[in-house]
């Protein structure tokens, strides 16, 4: 059973927070939007460069969204405190959406490219793994019934994917220089024109505020869960 | 200079312990109709499926034979792992481990190690006779022996993390693998991969450095986060 | 300035923004939707438990069982 002190600090620091992050995240999209279509295409990729708006975005932040996820977790193990679990907890679906949706724009950005729906290089082949890491977290907490039980070994969990997350990326690199797949253009590798610059960075700013605003939203929600949860096992001690 | 007759025992002390817990873990990882020859038959049986799935001609098959040895050890370590806990939660013999002279990190790691002798054993011996099947040049046998036993303790390792993480949860068996199998990715890509290195004639001894990286790596988190869930389960 | 015609690839970016549209709103949905329920609940619940405890220390004349007689 948890005090309400630092819980009762996150909701009054977040209150006012939170629909300045909506309206901010709603303002970035509207205006990221705009830019993404307003810049010339590319003359490699033509018009399928605007697909990278929404890609690369979505794979940074679905990865932001496991660290968050881990180190909450982290804080959730060492101090066993509730509300770094609410935020692991909170941090999962949007963080599995996000790369959902990195993996299938990646899909399409690739299939005009390089004439397949999929293409096994390190930087898709990661994001896959990260998204089997999400999926493994989500099961393991959904099938323990017990709340408190499931926490905990989802927090164990979280922490050792985070744990675990650099060595699969180099692992996935290092198969990579074994297979030598056939050259792609990434905004890393062939360097991105300054022209695309403001489209991207403002995206990647608007799915990070989005992401912001929908995991304090999440973490509030799961507060008010518990009291509630609490509240009514209150009522029945009582009754 | 003998000690008195109704004096205590001596205690088994922390090499004693480990030996009896890993004599146990052997013991009950052969019994109840040999689980380790049934890992090696579900291999067999993934190799002999592969060439109906995909057609027998060597061409398709030996450039693939090394990795798919590999998927094949990969997912036979998987079984077993289920009950690696599992039985000792329910006949409160994990309470017991816990209280026991051993802490509960060595507990996990020795029943990884009698996963690894028990299933990884047998299994990576197996491996190169699959992968001969599949197509891989001979010379290159050994090197699947090898590098299948180093994986297969790395399988242990990661598979008893799983089954600790997996305690007392519902479906068991296919959640493990779920959570099991993406943390199976490095050492299959290093021990398929020095395969590989082999076949174009390089040497495969980085790719088994970083195997074994992995493993000693493997054994560390799995004694502490495995020690954790296995806590967390007990309540 | 704004160039809308996509092609050949139109049937690539605009499943692309689409689909990516639709999940987020999706998200942001639940998340609001999920976050005024348990609100309204616990809201519905505080207002509950200071009723019955606000009785406690407040008893309203009419239900007022005295056995030491009216109120001083």
């Amino acid at each position: 059973m948890f005090g309400l002190s630092n819980p009762q600090r996150f909701m009054d620091f977040t209150g006012p927070l939170t629909p300045v992050l909506w309206t901010a995240a709603a303002v970035l999209l509207a205006v990221g939007t705009w830019l993404s279509f307003s810049v010339p295409a590319d003359y490699q990729q033509g018009d399928t460069v605007r697909i990278m708006f929404v890609h690369v975005p979505a794979a940074v932040w679905g990865l932001g969204a496991y660290s968050a996820l881990g180190v909450s977790s982290f804080f959730a193990l060492v101090f066993r405190h509730a509300l770094a679990d609410a935020a692991a907890r909170a941090a999962a679906l949007p963080g599995a959406a996000f790369t959902a949706l990195a993996l299938f724009t990646g899909s399409l950005w690739g299939q005009p490219m390089w004439g397949t729906w999929w293409v096994w290089d390190a930087r898709l082949t990661s994001v896959l793994v990260l998204f089997l890491f999400y999926l493994g977290y989500m099961a393991l907490r959904a099938s323990i019934d017990d709340e408190q039980k499931g926490a905990r070994a989802a927090a164990v969990l979280g922490l050792v994917g985070l744990i675990n997350l650099p060595i699969v990326k180099f692992s996935v690199d290092w198969w990579n220089t074994l297979h030598q797949p056939a050259s792609f253009l990434t905004p890393g590798a062939s360097g991105l024109d300054p022209v695309y610059l403001p489209p991207f960075l403002t995206m990647l700013a608007a799915y990070g505020v989005l992401f912001l605003a929908l995991w304090l939203t999440a973490i509030r929600t799961e507060i008010r869960r518990r009291r509630v949860l609490t509240l009514r096992a209150r009522q029945v001690l009582e009754a | 200079m003998s000690r008195p007759v109704d004096a205590e025992p001596r205690p088994p002390g922390m090499r004693g312990a480990t030996r009896v817990l890993l004599e146990r873990e052997l013991d009950l990882a052969w019994s109840g109709g040999g689980g380790p020859l049934l890992a090696c038959g579900f291999f067999a049986c993934l190799t002999a499926v592969l060439p109906l799935a995909v057609g027998g001609d060597p061409r398709t098959l030996s450039p693939v034979a090394g990795g798919i040895a590999w998927l094949a050890l990969a997912l036979a370590s998987l079984l077993s792992l289920e009950r690696l806990f599992e039985r000792d939660l329910e006949d409160g013999a994990l309470d017991l481990l816990a209280i026991g002279h051993l802490p509960l990190e060595s507990v996990v790691l020795v029943k990884a190690l009698a996963q690894w002798i028990a299933v990884g054993l047998p299994l990576a011996l197996t491996a190169p006779v699959a992968a001969l099947a599949l197509g891989l040049p001979v010379s290159l046998a050994p090197l699947t022996a090898v590098s299948a036993l180093i994986g297969g303790a790395g399988f242990a390792c990661t598979g008893a993390l799983g089954a600790a993480l997996a305690l007392g949860a519902k479906r068991g068996g296919l959640l493990i693998a779920v959570v099991v199998l993406p943390l199976f990715i490095p050492p299959v890509v290093f021990g398929a991969g020095a395969l590989e290195r082999a076949t174009a004639g390089q040497s495969p001894a980085p790719a088994l450095a970083f195997l074994t990286a992995y493993v000693l790596f493997a054994g560390v988190v799995a004694a502490f986060a495995g020690a954790a869930a296995v806590r967390n389960a007990q309540g | 300035m704004l160039d809308l015609d996509m092609s050949p690839y139109a049937a690539f970016v605009w499943p692309a923004w689409g689909v990516s549209a639709l999940v987020l709103a999706a998200l942001t949905a639940r998340a609001v939707v999920a976050s005024r329920k348990w609100k309204r609940e616990l809201e519905r619940l505080e207002k509950d438990q200071s009723a019955t405890s606000d009785a406690a220390v407040f008893p309203r004349p009419q239900v007022v069982r005295s056995t030491i007689g009216p109120e001083a």
